[in-house]
């Protein structure tokens, strides 16, 4: 298995690399494994889907990326690299350069991204005055054609707007302009179009769709709804109890499932053709975020688990190029 | 013979805005809507933020007022109702929230809460709640031993069971379910949809079902009023609606629901723009501004609910055949 080094040096154009990070919460008493050993690399203008349910550390993963993780939240190993800059053992100082000028993010809930006191102009004014160096006027007129190039209507109203005047569609595509204003190298979008309506989510999936086209983003998508995955993402990393269970292109991956959990993802979509017939749910419930496991964390919800994976925990393996996947009976089981 | 249940019409919920910044006007939140519910059946509503779907909940289990309408309820008109009927209708009328953290006091054991009701409606008394909230918790698949936790011990899919288990507890016949699934992750999503089917093959009750998704709804539905700015653009059987949809919106809709069954990308619908303000609604069919079939006549005239074939509405100019032009 080629670690996530070599795959880097493989594919040379890898602009970010995450090897076998570990992110935990410690308190007194307790430690939280939230990321235990996650590793990928993400490519310009690919789009990389971090899938996986509550607590399964997607979103701690995008935000140890981009070294946001508060306390007692701690990045306790690994090596994140940006473009061969190591982000781990920068300064504080050096780190705040990054973010928002080579890293952006945007978030779920995009009205609370906004402060209410100040326009959504502002706030893109604000990132191109810090991070750009452009005059008062110079980035007002650049926020407007920011906007336009997202497809708001009237983007001259929009930006002397206040966050309460606008849906919560517009917010996320004014957070999105504050976000690749300054031509970011990574753009990470954390459960973005969660609260949003679903059409509303699909306009901004294809507004960053033709993002990472034209201007060769690169972005890593977490979410946890298969319609994202499938509408948004060439590349999906399916996660589990705060590791990797599977990974491949999207396509394939959604066609044929390797790893059982993400078999039983699939099985979980309501399918109106069988309306006669239950769901296939998966047994059980997920393990308590963040706790320490022996063996395989879904073992024991895992039809085809056997003794051993109690015990032993799968490493991620490729069983196709570009195909991983931790499980020893990767393929054994079958969507529905 | 199906009897029916209840019977919705002309229902309209309006809420006055502040006088100084309209001049009197009004949000028409619900505009206009008619329907039955048979007995044992599952209606969806679907629909997006601001459509109207929660308000009409609100409606249907008496936590609004309708601006004008009327509801009957097995024959019944509900605004004529006496006193005296109404005690009885808040046993056979429940209703379960979307945010199954919220639906519980946080410091009352889950089994206290589930038993509230027979209490309140003096069906039980003393050991019997015990055992009676107990057998809810393993009617909705749960453990009986969760009955003394308290909810924050519970997972969300099993808080959202325990819900469903205190609406059952009064053995009503008609459930409202306000987005039961939307705030649970696909694996607890599933075990909650089961549940409703479950319940449906068992039992007489008739389910108003509340979701975003189509794809949920037409797995779990009868039939489906798909609604949009307040009104019902659509209705017709689950299949019907996801096999031949007719309005735009419910096409726009169905094609992100299909995604996740692996339509391919060529076959999405995208529609541009935001549902529109229902205090500031646009002339005409209040889906113009974002439609990919509009024409003049959608921008002047509202469509009317019409037939267009068994069974099967449509609010659209389009979908009936009107020339827009």
């Amino acid at each position: 298995m080629p670690s996530a080094a070599e795959a880097a040096r493989l594919r040379p154009e890898a602009v970010l690399s995450v090897e076998n990070l570990r992110t935990h919460f410690v308190t007194p008493g307790k430690t939280v494994f939230a990321i235990d050993g996650v590793s990928f690399s993400l490519a310009a203008g690919e789009r990389l889907a971090l899938v996986g349910e509550s607590g399964s550390g997607k979103s701690v993963t995008a935000k140890s990326i981009m070294r946001l993780v508060r306390e007692p939240g701690r990045i306790v190993g690994g090596r994140i690299s940006l473009r061969g800059d190591d982000l781990l053992t920068m300064s504080a100082a050096e780190m705040r350069r990054i973010r928002g000028r080579r890293i952006s993010m945007i978030f779920q809930d995009p009205v609370s991204y906004l402060d209410p006191m100040f326009t959504a102009g502002h706030a893109i004014i604000e990132v191109l005055r810090l991070h750009r160096s452009a005059s008062r006027a110079g980035a007002r007129k650049q926020a407007v054609s920011l906007l336009r190039e997202l497809k708001v209507p009237s983007p001259e109203d929009v930006v002397d707007a206040y966050p309460f005047q606008l849906s919560g569609g517009m917010c996320q595509r004014v957070l999105i302009a504050t976000a690749i204003a300054t031509d970011p190298e990574v753009l990470i979008a954390d459960e973005a179009t969660s609260g949003l309506d679903v059409t509303v989510q699909a306009s901004i999936l294809r507004t960053l769709d033709a993002l990472a086209e034209k201007a060769g983003t690169a972005m890593l998508i977490t979410t946890h709804s298969i319609q994202v995955v499938r509408q948004a993402c060439s590349r999906t990393i399916v996660m589990y109890h705060g590791r990797i269970v599977e990974e491949g292109p999207t396509s394939e991956l959604l066609r044929q499932p390797l790893h059982p959990y993400t078999a039983g993802l699939l099985s979980c979509m309501p399918d109106s053709y069988r309306r006669d017939k239950p769901i296939s749910a998966i047994a059980g419930e997920p393990p308590v975020p963040g706790s320490e496991v022996q063996g395989c964390a879904f073992a024991p919800r895992c039809p085809i688990a056997r003794p051993t994976c109690n015990e032993l925990r799968p490493p991620l393996a490729e069983y196709a190029p570009g195909r991983r996947a931790a499980c020893p009976y990767a393929g054994d089981v079958r969507v529905r | 013979m199906s009897v029916e249940l209840l019977r919705v019409e002309h229902l309209r919920k309006y809420y006055p805005l502040k006088k100084q910044h309209s001049g009197g006007k009004y949000t028409r939140a619900v505009e206009d809507v008619s329907f039955t519910i048979q007995e044992g059946e599952i209606l969806g509503l679907v629909g997006e933020s601001g459509c109207g779907k929660t308000t009409l909940a609100r409606l249907l289990v008496g936590l609004a007022e309708p601006t004008s309408g009327k509801i009957w309820f097995r024959g019944t008109l509900l605004a004529t109702m006496p006193e005296s009927g109404w005690r009885a209708w808040r046993r056979d009328v429940q209703i379960v929230f979307q945010d199954h953290f919220a639906s519980f006091d946080p410091r009352l054991p889950i089994g206290k809460s589930i038993e509230f009701p027979l209490r309140v409606h003096g069906l039980a008394q003393g050991r019997a709640l015990r055992t009676e909230a107990e057998k809810l918790l393993v009617r909705v698949g749960l453990n009986p031993n969760l009955y003394s936790r308290l909810p924050h011990e519970l997972s969300g899919g099993q808080r959202q069971r325990a819900a469903i288990a205190r609406a059952l507890s009064v053995n009503p016949v008609l459930i409202i379910a306000d987005e039961p699934v939307a705030a649970l992750d696909l694996s607890a999503q599933a075990h909650v949809l089961n549940l409703f089917t479950a319940l449906r093959r068992n039992s007489r009750v008739s389910y108003v079902f509340i979701t975003h998704d189509l794809n949920v709804a037409a797995y779990l539905c009868d039939r489906v009023l798909v609604m949009y700015g307040g009104r019902v653009v659509e209705t017709a059987s689950a299949e019907t609606i996801f096999d031949t949809p007719r309005h735009p919106y419910t096409r726009a809709l169905i094609s992100a629901a299909l995604l996740g069954r692996g339509a391919k990308m060529t076959e999405q619908i995208v529609v541009e723009g935001d549902p529109p303000n229902p205090a500031d609604p646009p002339p005409g069919c209040k889906f113009h501004p974002r439609c990919f079939a509009a024409g003049p006549l959608c921008r002047r005239i509202e469509p009317s609910l019409d037939e267009i074939d068994g069974s099967h509405w449509v609010a659209c100019h389009v979908a009936k055949g009107v020339s827009v032009a």
